[in-house]
């Protein structure tokens, strides 16, 4: 009797083939004290890491397929939770193209194991626009998957078809998210550049109040960012910010989120000028702030 | 004198050691002899784990160190010291749970907007700040010019906007909410 073949021995086929088609490219990354990781071949001579797990090591070894070799860390983007190991020589590299999920759609979540490869079988929970991390990143569109990290992350997730959606990340409460491919793409390369991502910097400390209601833009806007605090030499203190203060807008945009205000405030906003309306003493005034560097640490 | 005198002294635990590799093992085998218990080699006759990377499963109560298990009793940062070690092995060993406190797990977040929760006029959050201070009614007053019975006016509704009756309360429900960290740019 042949060995049945029905649709779940395909399904189940594929999704090893789609495993075993990973090896090309899901890097075992290893410290000098012997701590393990997962992480992803990107360029012929860089993996990239989740950042919020790399430990501080000298020297880390860097497997793919069997090929081992040693690497040196070339910079960490917080933001975007993008770490980048620099090989000391170049990999064959076989990344995917990237594409974007939909919702409902499956997805292997891979991970770096002792033999290879480990997956974990996922279902795109839910989508969403661009979002700002904590640390000021901005990440291109959000991506839950209904399955929680564990050793994988900072591996690969690739779509049914084998093309790459990102690079697994546990978010809060054991979420388990995914950095866009894109978004780690544009890290990945200002890391190897620059070895750092730069982040604008204002020098204040905001926190959301009530707009007193004379003061409100069009009569409309409830919510603005009050001042709590001004960095003595930040940008905020040169262009005259006080405690106090009412932010109103940012660069044109209604300071009703900390995302209008952090997104303004990326690593191509240095040097930029921005207006900024602001509630003071029962008066709007107008303020332009020039964006430095955010000092990293 | 207390009659009934306990004379407990901390018996040492059969640990054995889970690493990713010889020297890690190695590493712990040395900690885990200085803190005074034996390490032993197989499963079968120790009382705890202590493992380092992937652990095996197990019904062993398990006390893991940087990557967390899910199954794990106690769960240490990678840089945990001997004492937290020490300690997570003995609890883990007779049945609790150990995570360090005050730890929130760092992991990847958005930008907390709770805008649309509770929201203060710039009255009551200086009048919360202040509180969080420490600062009484009185110097809240003089701090920002206002009257004290203004002080108690705006206090009043932030009790009220955020559900407590008393300042104590007040200062740890805002901090929750995060209605005191502000957003730093």
């Amino acid at each position: 009797m042949s060995p049945a073949s029905n649709i779940l021995t395909q399904f189940s086929a594929a999704l090893s083939a789609l495993a075993s088609g990973a090896r090309g490219f899901v890097a075992h990354v290893e410290t000098q004290d012997g701590r393990e990781l997962s992480g992803v071949l990107w360029k012929p001579n860089a993996v990239v890491v989740s950042e919020q797990i790399l430990p501080d090591s000298g020297e880390y070894q860097v497997a793919v397929a069997g090929q081992t070799v040693k690497a040196q860390l070339a910079g960490r983007d917080e933001g975007t939770n993008v770490a980048v190991l620099k090989l000391a020589s170049d990999l064959p590299q076989k990344l995917p193209g990237f594409t974007r999920p939909e919702v409902g759609s499956l997805a292997l979540v891979l991970g770096a194991a002792a033999e290879g490869v480990s997956a974990r079988l996922a279902v795109i929970r839910a989508l969403g626009g661009a979002w700002e991390s904590i640390a000021g990143g901005t990440i291109a569109h959000r991506i839950v998957l209904d399955t929680a990290i564990g050793s994988e992350e900072g591996g690969p997730v690739v779509a049914a078809d084998g093309t790459l959606l990102g690079i697994s990340t546990r978010g809060a409460r054991r979420q388990g998210l995914v950095i866009p491919a894109s978004t780690v793409d544009k890290s990945v390369g200002i890391l190897l550049e620059k070895g750092s991502v730069e982040r604008g910097w204002l020098g204040v400390a905001l926190r959301p109040v009530a707009v007193p209601e004379t003061l409100r833009p069009e009569g409309r806007q409830r919510i603005g960012l009050m001042v709590m605090d001004v960095a003595a030499g930040s940008p905020g203190a040169k262009a005259g910010i006080l405690g106090g203060d009412i932010i109103l807008s940012a660069g044109g945009a209604p300071a009703t989120r900390f995302g209008n205000i952090a997104r303004q405030l990326g690593p191509n906003s240095i040097g930029k000028t921005i207006e900024i309306h602001l509630a003071r003493a029962g008066a709007i005034v107008t303020s332009a702030v020039t964006i430095e560097a955010r000092k990293s640490g | 004198m207390n009659a009934v005198a306990l004379n407990f002294v901390p018996r040492a635990l059969r640990v054995m050691i889970v690493a990713p590799s010889p020297q890690r093992v190695a590493a712990l085998t040395r900690l885990v002899q200085e803190l005074g218990h034996f390490v032993v080699p197989m499963r079968s006759g120790a009382t705890v784990v202590l493992a380092e990377g992937s652990a095996p499963a197990g019904r062993l109560p398990t006390v893991s160190l940087g990557v967390h298990h899910e199954d794990a009793q106690g769960r240490l940062p990678s840089d945990a010291s001997p004492e937290q070690i020490d300690a997570a092995l003995r609890a883990a060993a007779v049945g609790l749970r150990v995570t360090v406190a005050g730890e929130t797990e760092r992991t990847f977040q958005a930008l907390d907007e709770n805008t649309g929760r509770v929201l203060l006029t710039p009255r009551e959050t200086d009048v919360l700040n202040a509180v969080a201070n420490g600062l009484t009614n009185k110097e809240i007053a003089r701090d920002l010019g206002i009257s004290l019975h203004t002080v108690k006016f705006h206090l009043e509704s932030v009790m009220r906007k955020i559900g407590v009756s008393s300042r104590t309360e007040a200062v740890s429900k805002a901090m929750g909410l995060g209605l005191l960290q502000p957003f730093r740019v």
